[in-house]
């Protein structure tokens, strides 16, 4: 078997070490035994999304989120859009999750037209958000934990969201609610890196790309007690804390 | 009024500094009574400002060591004290010195406009914007609007920039820029995973003839024609020694030898001498100078320990750690790698730098690694997503039961000890109990 992953605006949106993601699923599919091309793509490339098997998007600021907003929207919505409604698996965190709704407003109050894909949209906020998270994902049936830094405030009308905040602020610090899932998209303010401590998400996005592309049920096991040990160590950070804030 | 408030906080930085404390709070009280102190106690001294977010503390160290065996008198925030206050109180401590001509100021970047719009500077030297703890400073275009801001309020300030930061290419006013020209470590090809290279102009990509490190070379936008400048002091024929050893010529005529490793100091080398020349020091002098330098403060500094020789680097950000990296890979002798992560705030809460750090390609076979700190189970996921081995093991919950570690590593010459700036003041107090190294303040 052999998975592609298309690493899109790699040089754009690749501050907060989100790369990381990418790093970790080429690692576990290697140990699957799953071949793993990963393809790195900018502004003006064209998105083979029929060659895609996982996309990943990351975070960045501001100044390079309006020249990635201008390209998708010129070179790459309709396929972005044909991958994400054809249940094509993605991980998008952060200011690509933002750019992936209606309309994003930057911190400086300029408003950045989004893709348009998924029926959300991202005011600004006074405060930024910066700092562990902690969620329960209902989907995954576990908690999820990560490092959110953003000043969006996210509101994803009626899909599901990816979990719900037991600590940190998520989507918009109102509504209790942290990313959204719809389909086999994943949309989350989760750095970390997110995969580092979230195997769960790791699992789903290669099980959903295995299935998609060779129609095989593949269960992928991930043997990690060094990052069970990384995750739950924030899990008990803030777990004490709510006791003791009690 | 000042005169009391100056009198007063130095006596205060006096008794503080008897127990090793204070290198800030004296200034912060002064600012607190008046703001415009700073600008009385600077007012005497020619200022130099040393700014950008790595190397500013060996770059101003080399400057210091310049000037001072130059026979002039130097002021310096030695201690890293580089915010305001930590500034206001190294000139308090100074305040009845008899001679007084240069003061060279490390600076936080975020502080120099406050800096300049109370008081006056003669230079102003950059080093380079790099993402660097987004927790806090957040992105490097807000840093270099501050640094500009700051620049803007002294019309006359020289400035002493890297040439090779396409961020800095458009600051107007009196400048020189410094940079290298094409080397054996420079390299053609992007590596993935660099920030700042849509050009500060137009925003498409720039083309690079060649890079140095991360996103610094010599960079030219396609649709705009902003391109790197004209460079005043320009480093040739580098030849990398061992990790800590380089030579190189600055102009093609004078040649320098140091004592400090990797190629990023050849750049914070090559931004003291580009100020010392300005000044008009000789170059018999400053090469002197150079080559009797020692590195600092965790600053690749080493020590021997139980018959290894030990290196500490502190490692803030993915620029920064990239290049520490490099270090051991010149060096071929048995080495053990130790990485300790810690989240405080002064090291950053948000840990998700590591993955930004190239472990991958530069890959080192250590004989043996360790990891340690409040994060180490980051640490060690991220280094065996990178190709290392480690297992439970090699985790050690405590800096002494890492210290324990490297004792019994008898197999290892070398001990490479990667350190963020807590866990580096955690692991001095280990072994400055132990009597390996002195206490530092």
């Amino acid at each position: 078997m052999n998975i592609n992953i298309y690493y899109m605006y790699y040089d754009l949106l690749n501050v907060y070490g989100d790369r990381g993601n990418v790093l970790i699923l080429k690692n576990v599919l290697n140990q699957c035994g799953i071949n793993c091309d990963i393809k790195y793509i900018t502004i003006n490339d064209y998105f083979d999304y029929k060659n895609c098997d996982i996309l990943f998007m990351g975070g960045g600021q501001d100044y390079e989120q309006i020249t990635v907003g201008e390209d998708i929207i010129k070179n790459k919505l309709s396929n972005m859009q044909k991958y994400i409604e054809d249940g094509g698996a993605g991980l998008y965190i952060c200011g690509s999750y933002q750019l992936l709704g209606k309309k994003y407003v930057a911190a400086d109050g300029r408003k950045i037209n989004g893709a348009g894909i998924l029926d959300i949209y991202t005011e600004k906020g006074d405060k930024r958000y910066i700092g562990d998270i902690v969620i329960q994902s209902e989907f995954f049936n576990s908690k999820l934990v990560g490092f959110e830094n953003h000043s969006g405030r996210t509101y994803i009308n009626n899909y599901s969201p990816l979990g719900k905040v037991i600590y940190g602020n998520g989507n918009n610090g109102n509504d209790g609610s942290e990313g959204l899932i719809y389909k086999n998209t994943i949309c989350t303010y989760l750095h970390g890196c997110c995969l580092s401590k979230n195997p769960e998400i790791t699992s789903f996005l290669i099980s959903s790309a295995v299935l998609k592309k060779y129609n095989v049920q593949f269960d992928v096991s991930i043997e990690a007690p060094l990052l069970m040990k990384a995750k739950n160590y924030i899990i008990d950070r803030y777990s004490k804390q709510s006791v003791e804030s009690k | 009024m000042d005169y009391i408030v100056i009198k007063g906080c130095k006596l205060m930085q006096k008794v503080l500094s008897v127990f090793h404390m204070g290198s800030s709070y004296p200034g912060k009280v002064a600012l607190k009574c008046n703001k415009s102190i700073l600008k009385s106690l600077s007012d005497k001294y020619k200022v130099i400002l040393v700014t950008g977010t790595n190397g500013k503390t060996t770059t101003a160290s080399i400057l210091a060591k310049i000037l001072r065996d130059s026979g002039y008198p130097v002021i310096h925030n030695a201690t890293g004290a580089n915010m305001l206050p930590g500034i206001t109180t190294l000139f308090i401590a100074h305040e009845s010195d008899k001679e007084k001509k240069y003061a060279v100021i490390e600076i936080d970047e975020a502080n120099v406009p406050l800096y300049t719009s109370i008081a006056k500077a003669e230079y102003i030297v950059c080093t380079n914007i790099f993402k660097d703890q987004l927790d806090r400073y957040g992105e490097i275009y807000t840093t270099l609007r501050k640094i500009k801001d700051g620049i803007k309020k002294l019309p006359n300030i020289k400035m002493v920039l890297n040439g090779d930061e396409p961020l800095f290419g458009d600051i107007e006013g009196k400048k020189v820029y410094f940079g290298f020209n094409q080397n054996p470590h420079s390299y053609r090809e992007e590596k993935s995973n660099v920030e700042g290279q849509f050009c500060v102009k137009c925003r498409a990509k720039y083309d690079y003839e060649f890079y140095t490190y991360n996103h610094l070379g010599k960079y030219k936008c396609p649709k705009c024609g902003y391109k790197r400048p004209q460079l005043k002091y320009y480093v040739s024929n580098i030849n990398i020694k061992d990790d800590d050893h380089v030579n190189f010529k600055i102009n093609d005529t004078i040649f320098i030898e140091a004592n400090i490793g990797g190629l990023y100091n050849v750049y914070n080398i090559l931004a003291a001498a580009a100020v010392a020349m300005e000044i008009g020091v000789k170059p018999e002098i400053l090469k002197k100078s150079i080559k009797s330098y020692k590195a600092r403060f965790g600053r690749t500094e080493s020590f021997m320990y139980d018959n290894k020789e030990i290196k500490i680097i502190l490692v803030k950000n993915p620029a920064g750690f990239n290049q520490g990296l490099m270090i051991p890979t010149y060096n071929k002798e048995d080495k053990c790698g130790c990485f300790i992560l810690n989240d405080d705030y002064a090291d950053g809460r948000d840990i998700s730098w590591i993955w930004d750090v190239d472990f991958e390609n530069t890959f080192t076979d250590y004989n043996n690694i360790f990891v340690s700190g409040s994060r180490r189970y980051d640490m060690a996921v991220r280094l065996n997503v990178a190709g290392y081995n480690l297992h439970c093991d090699d985790i050690c919950d405590t800096i002494d039961m890492l210290v324990e570690k490297i004792k019994k590593c008898d197999n290892c010459k070398y001990v490479y000890i990667f350190s963020t700036y807590t866990a580096m003041l955690s692991l001095r107090k280990v072994l400055a109990e132990q009597n390996i190294i002195e206490h530092s303040w």
